[in-house]
């Protein structure tokens, strides 16, 4: 592979990894919490309907991300109603809210009669900021200042979640509810409001990642257009050790693993494309196993109370 | 004069753990459930310039309208009763697998790999139990990874089963469409398409569209609740689904336990990708063997919403087998079939909220009455 191969293998590499890494932030922090979301694909799926939806009638990529996000913070403030106030079991509840998102996206994409939204186009993509100055330099220049502003924005996103978890009082009240609500509580911090604020937050963010797979990387709608990101960002939560920055590394090299097909095709490689999709898939069932020793939880920080729902008069 | 009055200010609506919901009470959540869901679904019909009355009522017609439609209910219901058999004994012993997908693919693929490699050469009275028993061995194989990790390492086993499933899934159209292998029709040169399983490899049948599967898939699903009813077994994984400590200190052991209702649970799924293979396929073809939402996913919405019990689960499957058939009504009607997706989970998520009301009672605390002369 020369020079230019490199330079645009980790271009697609950039790319694909964003929605992963908006998703894994915004899970993360709703995890956090004590709550967790394994519908997290379907919510990207609704978000990426929605962004999509909005964007072509109104003509607004702004307006299409907002309402992405807007969509994502919808569904997870459901899955946060379920969790937190009706206290029922997370991977149930979370495969509801997979099903409803999953259906109501089909839904959406299917709607408009003759021109269904899978027919439409954007008038144009999420672009990049620069094309001249600096993204100009050899290799650098396009990776790190020919990026569009939401690659940058999901950098800004794990670097501010990861200063507000460790650095700040919120943050450690946030980690308090996640570990131990009993403890939190009783030092007068209300753990219901604390789960909702973050789970909603989270999922506007997951929804952003939505919206970046219409309207950046596809600049189009199909059924299941996520194609497993939300997947994998629920995997890469509990690899990164609910910790954003190494979230980051992860998704990035999961994107890698992901769209090794495009850098076969590159290096002029054939292998067939349903094994290499089976990969990511199988590395991370592979990492699990090795990475699984009892106490695992415990070294990576897997925040104590995480599923369990809190009821005060059970403490 | 001496008045109470209500306060409002003091009034507040507490949430208080009950001991058992009254069946009256039972009655009236899951029917609110089912007619929220129903009123969902008929805001979006309207939404989208639809009669929901009409809509409704040929969702049932297409599922129990005439004997022809209830006999394709009960062949689509046949492997969901299995896959939802397969989740409660799991979740009862507070094991969250969901695998069921994966594993209902690897029994596809077993059975039809047998059916294919030595059903031609045997009469079907061998061939099609022998089919049927490579399919229960191609799921119990399937769930052993995640199992074996789950009791003795204590690897998170929503993952792990999640990932066995995408493989599966991958592995399937890998084997019809990426491969010359045996799966893979041969005197098809121009598009991948599966190879059909010998025709006496394919279940007998019964009436109209239905096949022996419905009362296979039934009879066993009220065996395993049986046996997990009566045996120690099943006494033993009851009470590690109570409390894996209490478990320990019984003297139970728990590993053995968790591998045995896994390769159990798989084993099930297996046998209705078995199912699926010799009634509704009878081939590998990757775009109808798991369709839609996923056999493996719809027992699990099954199963919740038959309260994890096994014997409620095949009625509700066959509900659900309705509903899935309608998919294809709809689409004629010009309903996206996505519908009965949203109905399905909507159906889930209300009734999963509704056992809230099962374990707690919402009252209005009225504070005190205040008398004021």
């Amino acid at each position: 592979m020369n020079h230019s191969g490199v330079v645009q293998f980790l271009m697609v590499v950039l790319g694909a990894g964003t929605p992963i890494i908006f998703a894994t932030v915004g899970e993360t922090i709703s995890q956090r919490s004590g709550v967790m979301n394994i519908g997290i694909e379907g919510v990207m799926l609704l978000a990426a309907a929605v962004a999509f939806w909005t964007a072509t009638s109104t003509g607004s990529l702004v307006l299409g991300i907002v309402a992405g996000g807007a969509a994502g913070a919808l569904a997870y403030a459901v899955n946060a109603v379920g969790a937190i106030s009706l206290r029922v079991d997370q991977v149930v509840l979370g495969l509801g809210v997979l099903i409803v998102c999953t259906g109501l996206s089909e839904y959406i994409g299917s709607i408009g009669g003759a021109h269904p939204l899978s027919t439409q186009a954007l008038s144009s993509t999420v672009k990049p900021l620069l094309h001249h100055g600096p993204a100009g330099l050899p290799v650098i220049g396009p990776l790190i200042f020919g990026q569009d502003i939401l690659v940058y924005l999901s950098w800004v996103a794990v670097a501010a979640t990861s200063f507000y978890l460790f650095r700040t009082r919120a943050g450690l009240w946030l980690r308090a509810v996640g570990d131990d609500p009993s403890s939190a509580d009783a030092a007068g911090i209300s753990v219901a409001r604390t789960r909702y604020l973050h789970v909603i937050v989270g999922g506007a963010l997951v929804g952003v990642g939505g919206a970046y797979v219409t309207l950046a990387l596809f600049g189009a709608w199909q059924d299941g257009i996520t194609a497993g990101d939300g997947w994998l960002a629920f995997t890469i939560v509990l690899f990164s050790g609910w910790r954003p920055w190494r979230g980051l590394v992860a998704a990035y090299l999961f994107a890698a693993i992901t769209n090794v097909g495009f850098n076969l095709q590159l290096l002029k490689v054939s292998a067939p494309s349903q094994l290499l999709t089976l990969l990511p898939f199988l590395i991370t069932l592979v990492a699990l196993v090795v990475f699984s020793r009892r106490g695992f939880a415990k070294l990576h920080a897997q925040p104590g109370a995480l599923g369990v729902p809190f009821w005060r008069e059970s403490r | 004069v001496s008045t109470a009055r209500f306060n409002f200010a003091k009034a507040r609506l507490r949430v208080e753990p009950r001991g058992v919901a009254s069946p009256p009470v039972q009655a009236t959540v899951i029917a609110l459930s089912f007619g929220g869901a129903l009123v969902l679904g008929a805001i979006m019909l309207w939404a989208g310039g639809h009669n929901p009355v009409s809509v409704y009522r040929s969702i049932i017609d297409s599922g129990f309208g005439s004997w022809f439609a209830f006999s394709q209910t009960l062949t689509s219901a046949a492997p969901v009763i299995l896959t939802a058999a397969a989740t409660v004994i799991v979740f009862r012993a507070s094991i969250f697998s969901i695998g069921m997908d994966g594993q209902l693919l690897a029994g596809a693929i077993a059975s039809s790999g047998v059916a294919l490699e030595i059903g031609g050469s045997l009469p079907g009275i061998v061939a099609l139990p022998l089919v049927l028993a490579a399919g229960i061995a191609g799921g119990l194989i399937w769930s052993l990874v995640p199992a074996l990790a789950r009791a003795h390492l204590g690897t998170n086993e929503v993952l792990t089963t999640l990932m066995m499933n995408f493989i599966a899934t991958s592995f399937v159209a890998y084997l019809v469409i990426g491969t010359s292998s045996i799966w893979r029709d041969s005197q098809e040169t121009n598009v991948a398409e599966a190879t059909p399983i010998p025709s006496h490899t394919v279940m007998p049948h019964l009436f109209q569209q239905a096949d022996i599967g419905i009362l296979i898939a039934s009879g066993v699903a009220l065996l395993v609740a049986l046996l997990m009813r009566t045996t120690r077994k099943g006494f033993e994984l009851r009470v590690i689904g109570n409390s894996v400590e209490t478990a320990r200190y019984a003297g139970i052991k728990v590993a053995r336990n968790i591998v045995f209702v896994m390769c159990l649970s798989g084993a099930l799924c297996g046998l209705a990708g078995a199912v699926q293979v010799t009634s509704v396929t009878q081939s590998l073809d990757p775009t109808s063997i798991d369709p839609g939402l996923g056999i493996g996913f719809t027992g699990i919405v099954v199963a919740a919403l038959a309260r994890l019990s096994i014997v409620a689960s095949i009625p509700v499957a066959i509900v659900m087998g309705a509903l899935l058939n309608a998919g294809l009504a709809l689409q004629l009607a010009n309903v996206p079939s996505a519908l009965v997706v949203v109905l399905q989970g909507a159906l889930l998520l209300l009734v999963i909220a509704g056992q809230f009301f099962f374990k707690y009672r919402l009252r209005l605390r009225t504070g005190e009455l205040e008398h004021t002369s």
